[in-house]
């Protein structure tokens, strides 16, 4: 997949993607990116209701924010680690340019990979589909 | 901590005993000595002494002799110078009264047992005893001798009278002719009794006669079971009997034989040998007494040098043991140690300032705990503002970067939802400085968080397998807009012969490169901008190029530090916060590497940045599976 060209707007059409981050702001600011490329976008505001969320969709892709309260990004994904049902969802982090050591930190705990904060809509997507050429099950999709 | 006793030593090792053998040698070894030669002298003296003491006894007892042989000699010289002698020998009528004067002789002279005359045929004529008269003593020893004019001394011994006999013959004379012979029988019950005289002599001395001819011992021996007529032998008698005088130590006569002190003397008279001794035993016990006192002294001396070197070592030790023992004790950190030693000499001079230094110590010591405490309770009050400084930036890199993520997004999203829509008003331009001022105070927070992470040691390098090639590849990517927004060339090289992979923290890598490519583009108005990855050995070298303003002389030592440009007015019309140029000096020196710059004012400036490559390298954070 050529980076450079337009990413097509269908991009993303039909899939289950859920998004946790505690701020509502940053939330909806992906929610729309996401929406812009087709995805049915599912949100939640800690790990607890994420893990509610994911195994209610079942999603493709999940995003998640590192810091949140009751149930923060590291123990979202040892809860999805833990669970046979859904451990093989890719989970990508979100992490803030602050935690530097976070990002080896979080691929070590289980994430897939890592996507830097702050959402600019130019890079998001271009960030996403380069990881998203990563994951074998999700490039299937992304040929059809 | 291991509880410090004071440290013993071998017992050959201490001082103590090594002073108190010292003492006990030099006082034993002239003792021993002194008492070996006092000793000897004294017994060599007591020797010389013994022996003139045994001479002067034998000279004695053999002028008594010769008292007791002159006595008969001159009785008999009398009787024969008498005229009435020969007149009796021819008239027989004139014997009877001879016989009488004879016998009131020999009564009166207790040297003479018996006086008689016999004539050439032997036969007794006259006689103090009666009994003798006409005996014949032609076979007695002293006979033949007696007739031939001489005067005779013949000692023998008698069986019949159990003795010893001595008899003295002179020659009776008629004219030339002899016609008789006097003789006198001595008493020996007298020669008995001047040996056994024993003055001088001891409870083991004893003085008694051998006998050349027939061997006999002479005289009663003071020793039970050794009768007179039997032959006898020693040294001593050998000596004497060969006709020698002297003195000597040799075991005497008896069994089993009794060593002893002896004089010898040859007595002619006598045919006999004079032996005058006295046991060693006996002789020796001055000797023995002497020794007994001189080495009982001797102990004392050294006993009483011993217990002086023993009390000196003592003293002397004592106090050098009580400071071992305190150094110990002010080792283990008891600094209320003192050494008790009241004396004015050396060891109270080292007792003292023994105790001057534990002050000191103490003091000095208490001193660097107190200044110790301080120093721990700053450095508490510096890690704790440390950590409430790291938090407060963590705090505030969140805080402040949440709302700017959410302009940010909001920012992006509505200008991409107007791109191809002509709103025909400046909304879009006002949106477009609202992101970009975005930016600019990201950029800033970032960097502010970029150096505080790594002024507080908190940056964790990630040391990760990477390309070279790829790595300029993405820079150029991302930078190249920069430049071509202000119509600059913008290269980049990469050396051919750098390795395909190296480790490397990335991040860090492209974190200077963007600063310095960035800070290249800001300060260069027209001309190129090049970035250069340069093996130099085992060196990497990322080298930034441009063509820019230059930097003068003077501002080169100081650019690298924080929120410094050249000039203040340089701030307002190229805009940055002066960190960049720290931060990519603060990343190389984390790295292993250095930065240096390269400038002429006018004509560009060149930024070198050398860090170490690292090939065989393993990844030194989180093993990444």
């Amino acid at each position: 997949m050529d980076l450079k060209q337009e990413i097509p707007q269908d991009l993303l059409k039909g899939w289950d993607v859920v998004v946790l981050d505690d701020e509502e702001d940053s939330l909806e600011v992906a929610e729309i990116i996401l929406l812009e490329y087709g995805a049915n976008v599912h949100t939640a505001c800690n790990g607890k209701e994420g893990l509610d969320v994911v195994r209610d969709v079942k999603p493709r892709l999940v995003i998640s924010d590192l810091s949140m309260p009751v149930m923060d990004g590291w123990g979202f994904i040892a809860s999805m680690q833990a669970d046979r049902e859904l451990m093989d969802i890719p989970v990508i982090a979100l992490t803030a340019h602050a935690m530097v050591g976070d990002r080896e930190r979080a691929i070590t705990a289980g994430f897939h990979n890592y996507l830097t904060k702050p959402l600019t809509v130019d890079r998001f997507m271009k960030d996403l589909v380069t990881l998203l050429v990563d994951i074998p099950v999700l490039v299937q999709y992304l040929n059809d | 901590m291991q509880l410090l006793a004071t440290p013993q030593l071998p017992f050959y090792k201490q001082l103590r005993w090594k002073l108190t053998a010292i003492f006990l040698i030099v006082a034993i070894v002239p003792i021993v000595f002194i008492t070996t030669i006092v000793l000897r002298q004294v017994e060599d003296q007591n020797r010389r002494q013994v022996f003139t003491q045994l001479e002067s006894i034998s000279v004695l007892k053999r002028q008594q002799i010769d008292v007791w042989i002159k006595n008969g000699k001159d009785l008999l010289n009398i009787m024969v110078a008498s005229p009435q002698l020969s007149t009796a020998m021819r008239l027989p009528i004139a014997q009877p009264q001879m016989n009488t004067l004879f016998q009131q002789i020999s009564e009166s002279n207790a040297t003479i047992a018996d006086i008689f005359i016999y004539d050439i045929d032997g036969r007794i004529v006259s006689s103090s005893n009666e009994t003798l008269i006409d005996r014949i003593v032609r076979r007695q020893p002293y006979f033949d001798a007696s007739l031939l004019g001489e005067h005779v001394q013949a000692p023998y011994f008698d069986v019949s009278a159990g003795g010893l006999v001595l008899v003295s013959t002179e020659p009776v004379y008629q004219g030339d002719t002899i016609i008789g012979v006097a003789a006198v029988r001595y008493n020996t019950d007298e020669l008995t009794d001047i040996l056994l005289e024993r003055v001088g002599l001891g409870d083991s001395g004893e003085t008694y006669l051998v006998s050349q001819e027939n061997n006999y011992f002479l005289t009663d021996s003071r020793a039970e079971g050794y009768p007179q007529n039997r032959a006898y032998r020693s040294d001593g008698i050998n000596s004497a009997l060969s006709g020698e005088n002297g003195q000597d130590i040799y075991t005497n006569y008896q069994t089993p034989a009794v060593p002893v002190f002896g004089s010898y003397r040859w007595i002619p008279e006598l045919n006999a040998a004079l032996m005058t001794e006295i046991s060693e035993d006996e002789a020796l016990d001055a000797v023995n007494d002497a020794r007994g006192i001189i080495i009982a002294l001797a102990i004392l001396v050294s006993a009483l040098a011993s217990g002086a070197g023993i009390f000196i070592t003592n003293r002397l030790t004592r106090p050098i043991l009580h400071m071992t023992s305190s150094a110990s004790k002010i080792g283990q950190g008891d600094f209320s140690q003192r050494v008790s030693v009241t004396r004015d000499d050396e060891i109270g001079l080292l007792a003292n300032a023994f105790n001057s230094m534990t002050q000191a110590i103490q003091d000095r010591t208490s001193q660097l705990q107190t200044a110790r405490d301080e120093a721990l309770a700053a450095q508490r009050i510096a890690n704790e503002n440390s950590r409430l400084k790291s938090e407060f930036l963590s705090m505030m890199s969140h805080e402040l970067r949440t709302p700017m993520n959410a302009i940010e997004g909001f920012t992006g999203i509505m200008l991409k939802r107007m791109a191809g829509v002509d709103y025909n008003d400046k909304t879009e331009r006002y949106l477009h400085k609202v992101q970009s001022n975005s930016q600019r105070l990201l950029g800033l927070i970032n960097d502010f968080l970029d150096l505080s992470r790594i002024e507080s040691g908190r940056l964790e390098l990630a040391y990760l397998p990477m390309s070279p090639v790829e790595m300029a590849q993405k820079w150029r990517d991302n930078l190249s807009s920069l430049a071509d927004n202000k119509h600059l060339a913008f290269d980049v090289n990469v050396d051919t012969t750098l390795p395909q992979t190296i480790y490397g923290d990335e991040e860090s890598l492209t974190k200077i490169a963007i600063n310095l490519v960035g800070n290249a583009i800001k300060f260069t108005e027209a001309g190129s901008v090049t970035l250069s990855l340069i093996k130099r050995d085992n060196q990497m070298e990322l080298e930034v190029k441009d063509t820019g303003m230059g930097i003068p002389a003077h501002a080169r030592d100081f650019i690298f530090d924080e929120f410094r440009q050249v000039d203040q007015s340089s701030k307002r019309v190229h805009g940055g916060t002066g960190l960049g140029l720290a931060i990519v000096q603060k990343l190389a020196r984390e790295m292993g590497g250095t930065v240096s710059v390269q400038s002429q004012v006018g004509a560009g400036s060149t930024f070198t940045v050398l860090l170490p490559i690292n090939i065989e390298e393993e990844p030194v954070l989180y093993g990444v599976g």
